[in-house]
């Protein structure tokens, strides 16, 4: 067997637009392979021309169904798909039962998408940063549009959804209190609202309250966003052309109002603040297990409070660190 | 529909389109090059295409039996043949606040103002058949109208004021056949001849679901609620109105025109469904329905919007329900003008905005007319407030002279070629209603509200965008904020002095008879077949408290919920 290619000649195959360098490349990623990182720092460069869309929604909601039929819809304007997935239960996951796979078959098979799922769960290092970094290198490797396909739950799933540019928050009708499910605020971050299975009769009544929602608070001024309401339907293949000139409409706008500015900087930002809690945390759970469980201990004896505790231990966080700059550093 | 000749021939349709294709290539080419028009494409409130200017061409298929004489079918021109020559329309400022005592005395003063006709405003818990010592009731007390419990408090209300002369409107819908059999027991008690009675309860359950959501019961019996009140009206009443089928409030939840129209002739089939399924003869009831829609800012949409809706009652009730006679296809309105207009940067401007809503609503031929007051993006109008707003109606009825020639705006090109497009739209969003299974099976699949959230959203952005300008907010915006405006003050006694009162009433009535008339309501009530006017009218009379038959009633029939769906 011939030993691995070298991640930095991978990173060099997908800016060339190869899309197998690209999977490979993802993989190693969400394996936490440390030999990918200075590949993914130079790949990082490349990146900034594809519009990222996070698509998120509550189970049952029809997000991946949705996501299928938009990722066609955009690809009969010949321009390239990627697709992310971090649903457990999107077919994209493997999760999928027969039928769906068969639907999604076309996709599948066209080389101007490239479809990926991420392993929801155990992804080393965050599944925030594995997905963002799996966006990256698709980015890299030309695609015009990502489509981020998240359950919007978990704080990991939401993190993902605000790096993208053109948030879609998808519900459906008749689930009623599962609205609840979705965590606070991802009704609010959304730039475009869909309201799928509008097929349905009572399909109505949810495009009413997100609208009344919205009417609270809206903005002002010609140059603002009004976020769109769009009810689509697979079954009847209706509102998928309006969702995808919503979301043009929202790149465009982003563009001319110089928002994509500030919300490129937001992204790296959010991103950079993640990665960097993300490293501390690994740090305890690494190699600072014997001084968390000593600290644990006394909080759980009540000899010390939580917040006193937590200060404790970056203070030692932060004396190592010094230690290791003057010193060796690793990594 | 059959359609008779068209008012122009052919050949002089032909002529007259030349000459306007003349007209673009010289004239309006020429202008347009040196000062381009103000929008690419102009549009009115309901979204109707406005094009540069209208001839007989935009009303080719235009028929006179489709404009016709006032008066006479199908009544575009308006529901009787003299109009504002006989008699000017009804001046009458909705009132209520406090105590019944207080209102009574509002009323006096508007009759000293020159008012012509009487209009209760009830608070919410009498709006929604709580009792004031009910613990949803809470600080809702007199607030935002007058309370009524028993009919001590009516007959206080009205106090002093005679039925007989005065016609009496009252705002309240899922409680209103109580205070119909208040209103009756009152006037019966003061001796008044029932036949000669004249006034409204809105009692229009349909758009509550639809869109102003205050609902006790489900779909249902409140239906039944309002078909008791339509045929016991019928028989003992036959000048008051036991429902005015009301557009005002989709409008304001955000409807355009045209869906104001349409849903209100949506509640309207379903309400005459169920009257003649209980056996009464259309002709019998339908001279007695009444309207009530609001004047909106768009100026010519608005006349054409009533101009339109008469037209199409009449056609629903004459080839729809075969109505004969000609009252049961006139369509009588009251019209409001348009509260959510109003704006609270700058509020005299507001009397500017009203009078030409008002304007529009007599242009448009309106039975009666409630001028809003300049504060009323404050607080409930002021005495002084509702005097302008009395007197805004008194210029346009003795000032203006639009009052001596009946639909004066007839025969514009535009508002007919307006009127026929709203009526299109009209029928075909009842034809949609029809094949979705209804206006019930609407409402539970929240169609209409989904329509009314659509438009609202879209006009929502029109406004905070600035491309509908709005005077004193989006444009002409004046710096250092909204002046003092002197608003109606809140008693806070009020609410004490209701419970006292209703306390009172409670211990000196026999609760013997009132425990059996409760009994007797809810047999009544599980008798789909039966009226439950009698009933409650004893029940009043007894002593019964709103509350007590409200929740006798709650009891048996249940409450509605509407059922969240995302």
């Amino acid at each position: 067997m011939s030993a691995p290619v070298p991640s930095t000649e991978l990173a060099a195959r997908v800016r060339d637009g190869n899309l197998r360098a690209a999977a490979r490349l993802i993989t190693r990623v969400e394996a936490g392979e440390e030999e990918c990182r200075p590949a993914l720092a130079e790949l990082y460069q490349s990146t900034g021309r594809a519009h990222v869309v996070g698509i998120t929604g509550v189970p049952g909601s029809g997000k991946s169904t949705l996501v299928s039929q938009l990722a066609r819809t955009i690809r009969a304007d010949g321009r390239r798909v990627g697709i992310v997935a971090i649903d457990p239960s999107s077919p994209f996951s493997g999760g999928a039962i027969l039928g769906d796979r068969i639907r999604m078959s076309d996709l599948v098979e066209d080389p101007g998408v490239f479809i990926r799922s991420m392993a929801t769960r155990g992804a080393l290092g965050g599944l925030a940063r594995a997905s963002l970094d799996a966006v990256d290198i698709l980015d890299a490797a030309g695609l015009d549009i990502i489509l981020i396909e998240t359950v919007g739950v978990g704080q990991d799933e939401v993190d993902v959804v605000q790096a993208a540019h053109t948030t879609v928050v998808v519900s459906a009708p008749g689930l009623g209190d599962d609205i609840q499910a979705i965590k606070a605020g991802v009704l609010e971050i959304a730039d475009v609202h869909v309201v799928s299975k509008a097929d349905r009769p009572d399909a109505g009544k949810a495009v009413s309250e997100i609208k009344n929602m919205l009417m609270m608070s809206m903005p002002e001024g010609a140059d603002s966003w009004y976020t769109p309401v769009i009810a689509t339907s697979a079954e009847r293949a209706t509102g998928f052309d309006e969702l995808r000139d919503a979301i043009d409409r929202h790149q465009a706008f982003l563009a001319e109002s110089g928002a994509l500015d500030g919300k490129r900087s937001q992204i790296a930002a959010t991103r950079m603040l993640k990665i960097a809690e993300g490293l501390v945390r690994e740090d305890f759970r690494r190699q600072r297990e014997a001084e968390l469980a000593d600290v644990l201990d006394r909080v759980s004896r009540r000899e010390t409070d939580p917040h006193t505790g937590a200060r404790e231990l970056l203070a030692a966080l932060q004396s190592r660190i010094h230690h290791e700059s003057t010193a060796d550093p690793v990594q | 529909m059959s359609r008779q000749q068209t008012l122009f021939s052919e050949e002089e349709l032909k002529r007259i389109d030349d000459e306007c294709a003349d007209w673009e290539r010289r004239e309006v080419a020429a202008f347009v090059a040196r000062a381009p028009e103000r929008r690419d494409a102009f549009r009115t409130g309901a979204g109707l295409s406005v094009e540069r200017t209208y001839t007989p061409v935009d009303n080719a298929g235009l028929a006179w039996s489709d404009v016709g004489l006032p008066g006479r079918y199908p009544f575009t021109r308006g529901p009787y043949p003299t109009m504002y020559r006989g008699r000017t329309w009804t001046m009458r400022q909705i009132a209520g606040f406090g105590t019944a005592q207080d209102t009574n005395r509002r009323f006096h003063y508007l009759m000293q103002q020159g008012q012509t006709g009487l209009s209760v405003d009830f608070d919410m818990p009498t709006l929604m058949g709580y009792d004031s010592d009910h613990e949803m009731s809470a600080g809702e007390v007199g607030r935002e109208g007058v309370a009524i419990d028993t009919l001590a408090d009516m007959e206080d209300l009205f106090d002093g004021i005679d039925l007989e002369r005065i016609s009496v409107s009252m705002t309240i819908n899922p409680s209103a056949w109580i205070l119909y059999a208040m209103y009756i027991a009152v006037a019966e008690t003061r001796g008044f001849d029932l036949t000669k009675l004249s006034g409204t309860i809105q009692n229009d359950i349909l758009k509550e679901y639809m869109a102003q959501k205050e609902w006790i019961y489900p779909v249902r019996p409140s239906l039944r609620i309002v078909r008791d009140c339509i045929t016991y009206g019928a028989q003992h009443l036959p000048r008051y109105n036991p429902l005015n089928i009301s557009g005002y409030h989709i409008s304001e939840a955000g409807a355009t025109a045209i869906q104001e129209v349409a849903y209100t002739m949506a509640s309207t089939i379903q309400y005459v469904q169920e009257a003649v399924k209980a056996g009464v003869a259309v002709d019998d009831f339908a001279p007695r329905l009444s309207f009530f829609f609001v004047s909106q800012a768009d100026f010519f949409e608005e006349i054409a919007k009533f101009r339109a809706a008469r037209r199409v009652y009449a056609r629903i009730m004459r080839e729809r329900f075969g109505a004969e006679k000609p009252e049961s296809c006139r369509l009588r309105f009251h019209a409001q003008t348009a509260a959510a207009t109003l704006t609270k940067a700058q509020p005299k401007v507001n009397i500017v905005r009203t009078a030409f809503q008002a304007l529009s609503a007599v242009l448009g031929g309106a039975q009666s007319l409630h001028t809003n007051g300049l504060d009323e993006a404050y607080a409930i109008p002021t005495e002084e407030a509702m005097k302008i707003a009395l007197r805004t109606q008194q210029v346009i009825a003795h000032e203006t002279g639009v009052t001596d020639v009946v639909d004066g705006i007839g025969g514009s090109w535009y508002v007919e070629n307006l009127t026929n497009r709203i009526e299109e739209e009209v029928f075909r969003i009842l034809d949609e209603v029809e094949e979705l299974g209804g206006t019930i099976q609407c409402i539970d699949d929240g169609y209409f509200q989904r329509g009314i959230s659509d438009s609202a959203y879209e006009f929502a952005i029109r406004k905070a965008s600035g491309d509908r300008p709005v005077i004193a907010v989006n444009c002409f915006v004046e710096e250092g904020g909204d002046p003092e405006v002197e608003t109606h003050p809140h008693d806070p006694e009020t609410e004490r002095r209701q419970i006292e009162r209703l306390r009172r009433v409670r211990g000196d009535r026999d609760e013997v008879r009132v425990q059996q008339l409760l009994e007797r309501l809810r047999e009544i009530a599980e008798d789909e077949s039966d009226n439950i006017m009698p009933v409650t009218i004893d029940l009043v009379r007894a002593g019964a408290s709103m509350g007590d038959i409200v929740e006798t009633l709650r009891e048996t029939w249940g409450t509605y919920r509407e059922t969240p769906v995302i």
